[in-house]
């Protein structure tokens, strides 16, 4: 029963508010002539003050005016045969008391999801946004850790210089070292060769000597002399002895 | 005359295919494209 | 003449008859299929209604819609997954926005259609029924093109036994052609019979209600049960579009998959 009250209540609310043109009907059409049907449930004064209070307008002389006007529009319409009430009147009615409903019951809950789902869209997309600006950010300090790698690198290019010039010096160094050693490897060979041709030399010297020695002992006058000699020795030790 | 009786349906016939036709047109070409992209760019930005 | 304004409703089929507001006449040739009718009227309307759908409501093609764009997008969804499911394969992509396109006609013109003292499209028998039958005739030719004479190999259901081929491919046969007719006529009848319904229930209580004022009050009474089948013809208007989808990517599918 609630229900219906309920649906009874907006299926007329439309009716008393933009259907004001149904309600002072001449004589034939009295059957639309009953806007306040439903009993009223709250408190009859504020129930008409809201139904005023949703009436375009400021004053209450503006509000009054718009009624009288679209009162008076409906009795001309339709005492005039511009409106005709038949069986689309009907039809009009529930299709109101549809619309009514809709706005009162579907509207909250499709607005209710139609925020729902913009929220969790726009979330998904501003997190992701916010976790796109987080990489870039970690990125730039990433890099900016780097930003002196300019004097780091000359640095180490002059290290490496530095590195450069000590092997060429020490490379240096090593020739000399192995010019020396040749060097004196050479003077040593010469040296040696020097000793062994002198050697050679006292050798031819000795053997000259001894084959001239030979030469002289193959000489019979020396022979004789030495004989002689060798002669008087013998007698001057024997005189010696006795 | 009944021979003339589908003739009096070519109007409608008309402008319902003219409707359907630039419908497809509309859809195929502009509306469905535009869901579309709409979605594929939500992907890039949420999922890449 | 223009018979706009002044409606009254004689007979409930009433509601369903075009009525030209402006005819084109020229002395060379006959201009009388682009008079602006009833029917002309209310595709302008659709057409209006479906544009002003997608253009005014994307916020200005931003990333997030307003909230009646998120209607677009479940409708989207809604027909992705129902043309996936029903045609399966690769080629539902292809074939999608021309499923979109009817659902989206026919969804905005029978919502149209339930406004009072308004026209449905949809219920043009004529009109659904060249439509259903055009779709029909261009999957047939689409099938033709695609597998050749195996087309027919749709006509016999896979494990049926040799005897039993000539009576199945009949009764296929049959029920393929009917197809034309039944998609579009299911369509129509639901709606007109809606509408109908709708009408002649309003008439009915029109005169239960100005017996007197006694009356009147009590008439309020079925008026609930009359906006309980406006309601339910709501409802319909939906679901008769998405049948109308769902079935015509089943065509699609068997005439692209052969079963």
């Amino acid at each position: 029963m609630n229900f219906c009250s309920l649906t009874l209540k907006s299926a007329t609310k439309p009716l008393l508010t933009q259907g004001v043109r149904y309600v002072p009907i001449s004589t034939n059409v009295r059957y639309l002539s009953s806007p306040s049907t439903p009993p009223p449930v709250k408190d009859p004064k504020t129930k008409a003050m809201s139904i005023i209070d949703a009436l375009p307008g400021n004053s209450v002389l503006s509000k009054t005016g718009i009624l009288g006007t679209s009162a008076a529009a409906a009795i001309y319409a339709i005492s005039n045969e511009l409106y005709i009430v038949n069986d689309e009147s009907i039809l009009l009615l529930t299709f109101a008391g549809f619309t009514a409903l809709m706005a009162k019951f579907v509207a909250p809950l499709y607005k209710d999801f139609a925020n729902a789902r913009m929220n969790k869209v726009s979330n998904i997309l501003n997190e992701s946004r916010t976790r796109h600006v987080d990489a870039i950010k970690e990125r730039i300090g990433s890099v900016s850790e780097l930003q002196n790698v300019a004097e780091t690198t000359k640095v180490l290019f002059d290290v490496s210089k530095e590195t450069l010039e000590l092997e060429a010096k020490n490379f240096e160094l090593k020739q000399k070292v192995d010019l020396a050693a040749e060097a004196k490897s050479v003077l040593d060979s010469w040296v040696r060769h020097e000793a062994s041709l002198r050697q050679e030399q006292q050798k031819q010297l000795t053997q000259s000597l001894l084959a001239k020695v030979e030469s002289e002992l193959s000489n019979p006058k020396f022979q004789e002399k030495v004989l002689q000699q060798s002669i008087a020795d013998v007698e001057k030790l024997f005189s010696k002895l006795k | 005359m009944p021979q003339l009786l589908p003739f009096y349906f070519l109007n409608t016939l008309t402008y319902g295919f003219i409707l359907i036709m630039i419908l497809l047109v509309l859809f195929s070409q502009y509306f469905l494209p535009m869901i579309l992209r709409l979605y594929v760019s939500r992907l890039f930005i949420s999922k890449l | 003449m223009l018979n706009l304004i002044n409606t009254f409703i004689n007979s409930p089929l009433d509601q369903f008859e075009s009525q030209t507001f402006f005819s084109i006449f020229t002395p060379f040739m006959d201009m009388n299929n682009f008079n602006i009718t009833t029917f002309a009227l209310y595709t302008f309307i659709v057409l209006f209604i479906i544009i002003s759908l997608f253009m005014f409501t994307n916020n200005n093609n931003m990333i997030m819609g307003s909230k009646w764009f998120i209607t677009q997008e479940m409708i989207y969804d809604t027909m992705v997954n129902t043309i996936k499911n029903q045609m399966g394969g690769k080629l539902w992509g292809f074939y999608m926005p021309f499923i979109y396109t009817f659902f989206m006609f026919i969804l905005v013109s029978n919502l149209l259609s339930m406004i009072p003292y308004s026209f449905a499209l949809t219920a043009q028998f004529v009109f659904i029924i060249s439509l259903s039958f055009m779709v029909w005739l261009g999957m047939t030719i689409m099938g033709f093109y695609k597998h050749g004479l195996v087309f027919f190999a749709l006509f016999v259901p896979q494990g049926t036994p040799l005897v039993l081929v000539p009576l199945l491919v009949l009764i296929e046969m049959m029920s393929y052609i009917m197809r034309s007719l039944s998609l579009g006529l299911r369509l129509a009848a639901n709606v007109m019979a809606g509408h109908l319904l709708m009408i002649i229930l309003g008439g009915l209580l029109m005169q239960f209600m100005s017996i007197n004022i006694l009356t009147t009050i009590l008439g309020f009474i079925p008026l609930l049960i009359i906006l309980c089948v406006v309601m339910l013809e709501f409802a319909i208007a939906m679901i008769q579009s998405y049948v109308w989808t769902v079935l015509m990517a089943s065509y699609m599918k068997d005439v692209q998959y052969l079963h």
